[in-house]
This record gives structure tokens, sequence and C-alpha cells, in this order.
């Protein structure tokens, strides 16, 4: 077997080549996030960076997560929301994945159109795994692509016992 | 410290206003949903409003829509 390695940098009339892929993994991970367990309050179990400028023009986001429930029956919620901080004061609610699970595996993927300064979402209070179902609107919110964004997974736990993780996700630009 | 102005069926945050278009839904003790015309953003007591300190997620609503 032959191992090639390339290095230094190629360019055409000039320009440097740039190897590029569609639709591109922004980020992912694997592994599970902050367990947020012995509150009710709304939390952050994962955040994943999406780099400034990293979006240009008209774009499709998808992002997916897998959240581990246990503890009680019903009563939490696994939203996404989109933040210019890993923080949730001021974040934009993006999507539900589920409202007022059981003790269980939720697994969901969403996607969201970005169109200049805008990010259009379909109806994000609303609980859906995924996006092939009927919504009656979509809702428009503020994007700033030019700086830092932060997919945000989150949980609110129903029940102060119960406990949430994020274990696995990610965000894919299609463009 | 997020400091939120209030302005006529609004707010303003980081310089930007926002329009309310739903009633605020209260989602913790500390925490609120506000559906503006920039999406649903999410609001907590470690924000001020008129640079005044709530400690009362219900005053806390109560003021953001006093403006």
């Amino acid at each position: 077997m032959t191992n090639i390695n390339i290095s230094g940098q190629y360019k055409v009339n000039g320009t440097p080549l740039v190897l590029s892929s569609n639709p591109k993994v922004i980020a992912l991970s694997a592994t599970d996030g902050t367990v947020i367990t012995g509150t009710t309050v709304l939390a952050i179990s994962r955040s994943l960076l999406i780099p400034a400028n990293t979006i240009t023009g008209q774009s499709v986001l998808e992002f997916m997560a897998r959240y581990q429930k246990t503890g009680t029956t019903g009563g939490n919620s696994c939203t996404v929301y989109v933040n210019t901080s890993p923080t949730l004061t001021g974040a934009s609610l993006v999507a539900t994945f589920a409202s007022s699970i059981g003790p269980t595996l939720v697994q969901g993927i969403r996607s969201v159109r970005i169109n200049t300064s805008n990010l259009l979402t379909l109806q994000p209070a609303t609980g859906s795994f995924s996006d092939y179902t009927t919504f009656s609107s979509e809702s428009i919110v503020s994007f700033n692509a030019s700086v830092d964004n932060y997919i945000l997974f989150c949980v609110q736990n129903g029940f102060i016992g119960d406990s949430n993780v994020v274990q696995m996700a990610r965000v894919v630009k299609y463009a | 410290m997020l400091n939120l102005v209030t302005i006529p069926n609004g707010f303003i945050m980081n310089s930007s206003d926002y329009l309310f278009d739903g009633e605020i839904e209260i989602i913790s003790e500390t925490q609120c949903h506000a559906p503006t015309d920039k999406g649903i953003i999410l609001l907590d007591l470690s924000c001020t409003i008129n640079d005044v300190v709530y400690t009362d997620i219900n005053l806390f609503v109560s003021a953001l829509t006093a403006g």
C-alpha cells in the first residue's frame, strides 16, 4: 500500500485550493454532556459552537441530538436554543424535540433555513422529533452569522429527582 | 448582567427592539419564554428590567409587560 502525503499549499492561477464538502459537519459530540439533575430549571446539557462566518448567504442548518432521561414519568422537555454565547439568558428557542416524556431515550433531528440575518424554523415550541410532519407556521429568529453562535441542547426536568443528559449532538450545514 | 429596557409592547435587549407577539409563558421559578417578532426569547431573573433586580418571576413578567 502506498501512503501519499500532501503538504504545502496548492494554487490554481494564484488562488489557494481549499478542500470543502457539502454538507459539512460543523460540530459534534458523542460523549455525555452535563447531567442535569436536582433542579426543575431549564438548563444546558450540551452546547456546540458555530464559529463566526461559518454560514454565509443562504444555508440550511440541521441539528440532531439524543437525550436520555431517568426518573419519573412525564413532565420534562428536550429543547434547542441558539445564542451568541453559551448561556440561556437571551437565547432564542429554535426547536422542541419532546415535552412531557417518561424515562426513555429521545432522538430528534430538525432543520432550519438561514437567509441573511434570519433563521427560520417551524413552530419551535411544538414538540416534534423531525420536520417531517405538519406545522401551521414558520417562525423568524434573529441570527447574526458574522459572530460566534452556539446551538444549546437543553433539558428541563419535570421533577427534582429526575435526571437528563444529552448523549450525543451534531450540527450540519448545507450550503 | 443583561439589562432589558421596556418600550410599548416590548423591550430592548442588546440594542435591538423586541415586540411581543404572544403571551409570556413562565417555564420555571426563574425563567420565562417571551414570544416576540424576533423569536421566542428565554429570559430569566439574572436580567434586570430598567436596571431593577427582580427575585420573583411573576413580578419580573409584570414589569416586562408594563412598558
